[in-house]
């Protein structure tokens, strides 16, 4: 990830880091780990992006929505073994400092999403996620 | 003999017989005393105070001048100088621009300021430490001192491309930037996020409401405020449609705008001075960018105080800055924006909470600006009733603490 006070940079989401193969271990790039283990609908490997004590908020003023790996695993696992057809296309990434902000087009059975989430990264691994117009539970 | 520090460091002080005007309603009270023990206000009485079993207590007699609470600028750029060229020295060497926040430090503490919300500085390396707003240095600079006001820091100018110029804040290229350049300012270790409204055309606001209110959920999310520079009508509409914190400077408001504030609850921050030392500018050093823009200077200054006006009538709450550094105003010169505030039809009672109590309630630190028993002394004395006449705040007499 970029360090602190780096310029933002854009990319279109063809970073080729692993695509669910990564065995717990987490990717260089856990934003983009994490959206290629989500297509991949690999549970383990969307996990090994994140902190073991993640915060996951859809509402500022509320608590997490989703807090630590056990709360995210049970989502997610869920999640995609219910949706074959899941896809996240990234329109847009800005990466400014720790975070990285992804416009994200999400594909699942009932229609098309659109995400803007923002990720927090500390210590190669994200820590902190805010969606900021679509709540988590749909995406 | 030697005789060091004033009678208002003694361990424990009595300030007897002042009048005492708060801000909070639109008569002095009479007779007031206060005691300060250890630099808390451990005493507040009106009438006769009870001081038995006090044998060290230093007596002050106070009668003839105002307690007025520490007052709280909303709106400063501790790190600049201000003055006509003002826009020049956003570009100063970070060594002279640390001393020209000294020099500001202690004229804003001479005036009674206590609290100040810095707007935006540039983002320079001080000691070694990653690149940071200077304000956030300063506020950790001053965090121990008793002779500052307390610093609360924004984040650098967040702006469109090369508005401000190279090297000042930081450029997003489009609204979609905006959310993650917010987040990363407050990894810098802003209090807040500050963004630059304004574009090349007055007419139009470079980004989008969508887009503002975007980066605003973001900082939200992570428990912060954001304040936005907004002169221009355009800018306004966005900010307040956008559900920003304070909408600074507002000279451009209209009824729509201003109800859409209060219903988002936007607070309006006004900025009159600098308006008013454009137009200072404009006689003292015309052979600057000022001198031309004179009369429109005026007309601006004109249609803002209006712009309170509407502010007030939609039920907005407005609190005041000097615009000390950024805007041209210097150090030490609130008192001037409440007096332009009660030129502009505010009531004085009204113009000292938005320096005082109210400044403190939308600063998000509930002790600031209020005189309170258990509290820290910040309190000042001023010869004057500024409840009938905001120049009082010019005539200080004595500050609590340093």
């Amino acid at each position: 990830m970029n360090g602190r006070g780096d310029k933002f940079g854009r990319v279109s989401g063809d970073w080729a880091g692993g695509r669910g193969d990564t065995g717990g271990m987490a990717p260089a790039d856990p934003v983009q780990g994490q959206v290629d283990a989500y297509n991949a609908r690999d549970v383990e490997a969307f996990l090994a992006c994140y902190a073991p004590d993640t915060e996951i908020f859809s509402d500022p003023f509320a608590a997490p929505e989703l807090r630590g790996t056990a709360a995210i695993r049970e989502r997610y696992a869920r999640l995609f073994e219910a949706e074959p057809g899941l896809h996240c296309e990234i329109r847009v990434r800005v990466r400014a400092g720790a975070w990285t902000v992804d416009e994200e087009l999400v594909a699942r059975s009932t229609g098309a999403i659109h995400c803007l989430v923002a990720y927090h990264v500390a210590d190669g691994l994200i820590d902190r996620v805010l969606f900021l117009d679509t709540p988590a539970a749909q995406a | 003999m030697t005789i060091e520090g004033s009678r208002l460091t003694a361990p424990e002080v009595v300030l007897q017989d002042a009048a005492l005007a708060d801000g909070r309603g639109p008569r002095l009270a009479q007779r007031v005393s206060v005691l300060v023990r250890d630099g808390r206000i451990a005493g507040l009485w009106q009438g006769e105070p009870d001081l038995a079993g006090l044998r060290d207590v230093v007596a002050i007699d106070a009668s003839g001048a105002t307690l007025v609470p520490g007052l709280v600028d909303m709106h400063g750029h501790v790190a600049l100088s201000g003055g006509a060229r003002h826009r020049d020295r956003l570009t100063d060497d970070t060594e002279t621009m640390l001393r020209v926040a000294e020099e500001n430090g202690t004229a804003a503490f001479a005036s009674g300021v206590r609290w100040i919300r810095d707007l935006g500085s540039s983002m320079r390396t001080v000691d070694g430490a990653a690149p940071a707003p200077l304000a956030v240095t300063l506020r950790d600079r001053w965090r121990a001192r008793a002779d500052r006001p307390v610093v609360v820091a924004g984040s650098t100018w967040i702006t469109c491309p090369g508005y401000l110029g190279d090297g000042v804040g930081i450029d997003a290229p489009d609204g979609g930037a905006l959310p993650a350049l917010a987040l990363a300012q407050l990894e810098t270790g802003a209090d807040f996020v500050k963004l630059y409204l304004e574009g090349p055309t007055p007419e139009a606001c470079p980004w989008t409401v969508e887009e503002v209110a975007r980066a605003v959920k973001a900082v939200h999310a992570e428990g912060r405020k954001v304040a936005v520079h907004a002169v221009s009508h355009a800018a306004a509409q966005v900010a307040a449609a956008a559900g920003v914190d304070t909408l600074d400077h507002g000279f451009e408001l209209d009824d729509e705008i201003a109800r859409t504030m209060a219903g988002n609850g936007v607070a309006l921050v006004t900025t009159l001075s600098a308006l008013r030392a454009f137009c200072d500018y404009g006689t003292l050093a015309p052979w600057t960018r000022h001198g031309p823009l004179l009369e429109e200077r005026r007309e601006q200054l004109r249609v803002a105080g209006e712009s309170v006006g509407v502010a007030l009538a939609a039920g907005v709450t407005v609190v005041a800055g000097s615009d000390q550094g950024g805007g041209s105003v210097r150090a030490g010169h609130l008192a001037l924006e409440l007096e332009l505030l009660v030129q502009a039809g505010m009531s004085p009672v009204d113009a000292l909470a938005a320096v005082t109590w109210r400044a403190g309630e939308v600063l998000g630190i509930p002790a600031a600006g209020r005189i309170e028993v258990g509290e820290p002394a910040t309190f000042l004395l001023v010869h004057g009733n500024p409840l009938e006449d905001p120049s009082a705040l010019w005539r200080v007499w004595l500050r609590a603490g340093a």
